[in-house]
Parts: C-alpha cells; structure tokens; sequence
C-alpha cells in the first residue's frame, strides 16, 4: 500500500462550551471542513464517467475510471468525514440502545 | 436521528457510496477499543472475586518468548497502553487469566468460566480478523465468535459501570439512608439499632439491581465489531485497512516534513517536500530498470545514477547532529569526523561557496590541499 499527503486539514481549537456562539462556531468548522473536502474530491467529479489516462506499471497508457473505494480513519474522524454523531454507525442506521446487541442489519 | 450536519462531500461523487466508506480499523477498534474496556472488566472482575494478586504474579512472571514482549511492569502499573503493547496483550491475556482463575471456589466455578470464555471468544476474533486471507469457513468462525463473545459478556456487565449510573447509584442509596434516617426517629433506640444492621443488607440489594439496569454495552466500538465478518465478504482481508499504516506515514511524511521545511507557510512546504522525494525516488526507478535493461541513456545520466544508487539514501544522522551545540568540536577537522564527511570535501564545498559569494579579497586559495 502507498500513502501518498495529499492535503492537510484545517484543525480548529476545541470548543468546550455550549453556548449559542459556540454552536455556530462548530457548524462553521463542519462547513468549512466540508468545503476543503470538497475541494480534494473537485479532481474525482468527472473522471468516473469519463475516465482518465493513466501510466501503467508496463509502460503502456491506459483509460481509467477511478473511483473513490475506502476511507481510512478512526472512529472520530469518521465521524467528522460523515457528519455524524458521535454514537452513530458510519455503515448503518442502527439505534444508539442496540449498538451493544450483536444484531446485523 | 444520528444524522448531525447533514449533506457530505460523498453525495456529490458517482458510484461512491457514503456507507462504503468505511473501513473496519484493527487498531481503534480492537485494540485501543475494546481490549481497553477489557483490561477494566477484568480487573474489576478479579478484584470482586480476589484474585488481583494471583493475576498479577502471573503477568510479570511471564516467560519471554519469539514475538511477545515480556511485559515490564505489573499490569496495574501501566496508565497509557500502546498499539504495541495491546497487541502483546492480546496473545498472552488469556494464558495469564486462566492461570489466575485456576481452582474455583465452589459458587465461582460459574462466573469464571463465562469470563474465561467471553475473553476467548473476544481474542479469537481479533486473531482471525488479522487473517490475510478468508474462506467462507473462517468468516463462520468469526461470526460464531462473534456471538459467543455477545452470549457471555454480561458476565462484565456489573463491572464497566458508568459514572453516570455510579452517580445514580450513589443518589439513590442516600435517598434510601435519608427515608431510613427518618423512620428511625420514630422508633426506640434499641430497636432503631437492630433495624440498621438489617438495612445495610437492604441497601445493596436495589442498587445492584439498578446497577444491571442501568449498565449496558451500548457504546459504538462494541457495534462496529459487526460489520467485520460483512465487511471482509465485501471488500476482502482486514489489515490492508488498518489505520497503522496511516499513523506510520504521518510519522515520515509530515514530520519529516514539518523539520525540513522553514515553518513559513510550513503546509505548503510540507506537502510538496514528501511529493517531490517521491517523484525522484519513482524516477530513479525508471533510470534504473531502464539501465539494467540495457537501453540507451545519456552518459551523464548513467554517471549520475551510479552514484545515487551507491549512497542510496541521504545520511539522516547527519541532519541530526548539527541541532544544537556540541562541546567537542574544536576545529574543522573534528567537525568534518563527526559528521562522517571527508576533510576533502569540506574544503571544497568551503572553496566553492567563497568563490561564489565572498568578495575578491576574502577568497580562500583554490587549491584545497593549501588549506
């Protein structure tokens, strides 16, 4: 597996308090984060439709249709990614008193 | 509902669905998750049944073996654990559980075989989640382990108490000791003191009811195991998923990064540092296949990549030794030692710096061997 920086993400300061303004603050944070993620993706748009050449391993070119596969995080900024709650599943809809049963959807 | 925000950058992108995004991650989830929990159940569970110091002789009289640290410390003793460290844990946590939990006392014969298989069940699934490769049995297995990891595990119920509940648990029993308090006033002294003996037992009894009550394994590590056994059906082996990698390449990639760069508009720098060893690490590469398939190349080209490939990577410790001052260094000649670099070319680079940028009269002599 390669890893590859692509972009580094804007970290705001932790907000302790629940005040009005302090709400807001958060949702402009999810915005803005949302907005930078946005602007990572802008490359991805078009290209599984139209494909896009790339160099292959034996040396000749080849259309692709890249599609984005897998997000690897944890828990916390999944939860950021996918503007969720904390106590919400990334993959399902299960509710917040059943996540400890080991019922499947 | 759960949804906080609302719309994700995901709605936008074809063929990609949000859901799919994520990855079972071994190190969150497992290790730092539910081992973690784990490590407190067990401990409370052997502190109720009074084994604490048989477990931990066990734990530090741990034989070394290929693969497995000998853990230092008593297991108390350890306040931050480490993805390493719960990794250890895992393969030797069982071996050391079952010899602290050797002769059961006739009522504990029950509870500590569910613990002991709870705990099984939890290690054997994180074992075959680590396999590199599935066949339909082996997700059966872990499914399988899965429930039975489920079926016993309110055997810990008690014992991950919340401090919510605890406080609640805390409320009520003083609401009970106030009504008792007030009912006492009431009736004889003698009589007042037998009934106090009486109520300590009372006591107990509601508030481990509430304790079972109010307990519960609803946090979202313990669900996530669940889409495990799925989530390899889908999309294949777990570890090529795993976060670690991720963790390491921030180590190389933005540290390095951030050390190299000259912390001015440092984001910038960092990111286009890592990318541009890449691309010339990727085009040395192709130099080199190019070179050992015999294909033509120009001399200059062949004379540079023989000597990147002899001094395959920059000498890092070099870097390392000039932060700071150094006592023993006295003239240039330990410095030139201490580095690893020949006299030879320090003198140069020395001559080739002052004939650039120093002013005639200042010049050093062009012939390094005069100096």
């Amino acid at each position: 597996m390669a890893v590859l920086l692509l972009a580094l993400l804007p970290v705001p300061p932790k907000l302790s308090k629940c005040s009005k303004a302090d709400r807001r603050q958060r949702k402009i944070n999810a915005d803005t984060l949302q907005d930078v993620f946005e602007l990572i993706f802008a490359p991805l748009q078009d290209v599984p439709h139209v494909g896009i050449p790339i160099d292959c391993a034996d040396g000749k070119v080849r259309l692709c249709f890249p599609i984005l596969s897998g997000w690897i995080a944890d828990h916390m900024e999944n939860m950021a990614l996918h503007g969720l709650k904390t106590n919400a599943c990334p993959k399902c809809e299960v509710p917040t008193n059943e996540l400890g049963t080991n019922a499947r959807s | 509902m759960n949804l906080g925000i609302g719309q994700t950058i995901f709605h936008g992108l074809d063929r990609v669905s949000a859901s799919d995004q994520y990855k079972p991650d071994i190190l969150h989830t497992i290790y730092l998750g539910l081992f973690k929990h784990m490590i407190d159940w067990i401990e409370a569970f052997l502190k109720k049944h009074g084994r604490l110091q048989a477990f931990d002789e066990v734990w530090k009289a741990f034989p070394p073996y290929p693969g497995c640290l000998v853990p230092k410390k008593a297991y108390r003793e350890l306040t931050q654990w480490q993805g390493k460290e719960m990794r250890n844990l895992g393969r030797c946590i069982l071996g050391v559980l079952a010899m602290a939990l050797r002769q059961p006392g006739g009522a504990q014969a029950i509870p500590f075989k569910r613990a002991l298989r709870c705990v099984r069940a939890l290690v054997h699934f994180n074992m075959m989640a680590q396999y590199r490769s599935h066949i339909a049995d082996t997700i059966a297995y872990m499914e399988e382990y899965l429930d039975q990891f489920h079926r016993m595990n309110d055997i810990f119920l008690e014992l991950g108490v919340t401090k919510r509940t605890q406080a609640k648990v805390d409320k009520q029993r003083k609401e009970i000791q106030r009504q008792r308090a007030l009912m006492r006033e009431r009736v004889a002294t003698s009589q007042g003191r037998r009934m106090r003996h009486d109520d300590r037992d009372e006591e107990d009894e509601p508030c481990m009811d509430m304790i079972h009550g109010e307990s519960h394994f609803n946090f979202i590590k313990m669900h996530l195991l669940s889409h495990f056994c799925e989530h390899i059906r889908q999309f294949g082996n777990i570890p090529m998923y795993s976060t670690e990698i991720g963790e390491l390449a921030h180590k190389t990639q933005i540290r390095e990064g951030w050390r190299q760069s000259n912390k001015n508009d440092a984001a910038r720098q960092i990111l286009h540092s890592y990318g541009r060893q890449h691309a010339i690490r990727m085009r040395l590469l192709n130099l080199q296949s190019l070179k050992d398939r015999a294909t033509d190349l120009f001399p200059d080209v062949l004379k540079h990549l023989d000597r990147t490939t002899s001094t395959v990577s920059p000498p890092v410790i070099c870097r390392r030794i000039l932060k700071g001052r150094r006592g023993d260094v006295s003239n240039i000649v330990d410095f030139g030692r201490i580095l690893g670099v020949s006299l030879e070319i320090i003198y140069r680079e020395l001559i080739r710096y002052s004939r650039h940028n120093l002013p005639i009269d200042d010049r050093l002599p062009e012939d390094h061997a005069t100096l």
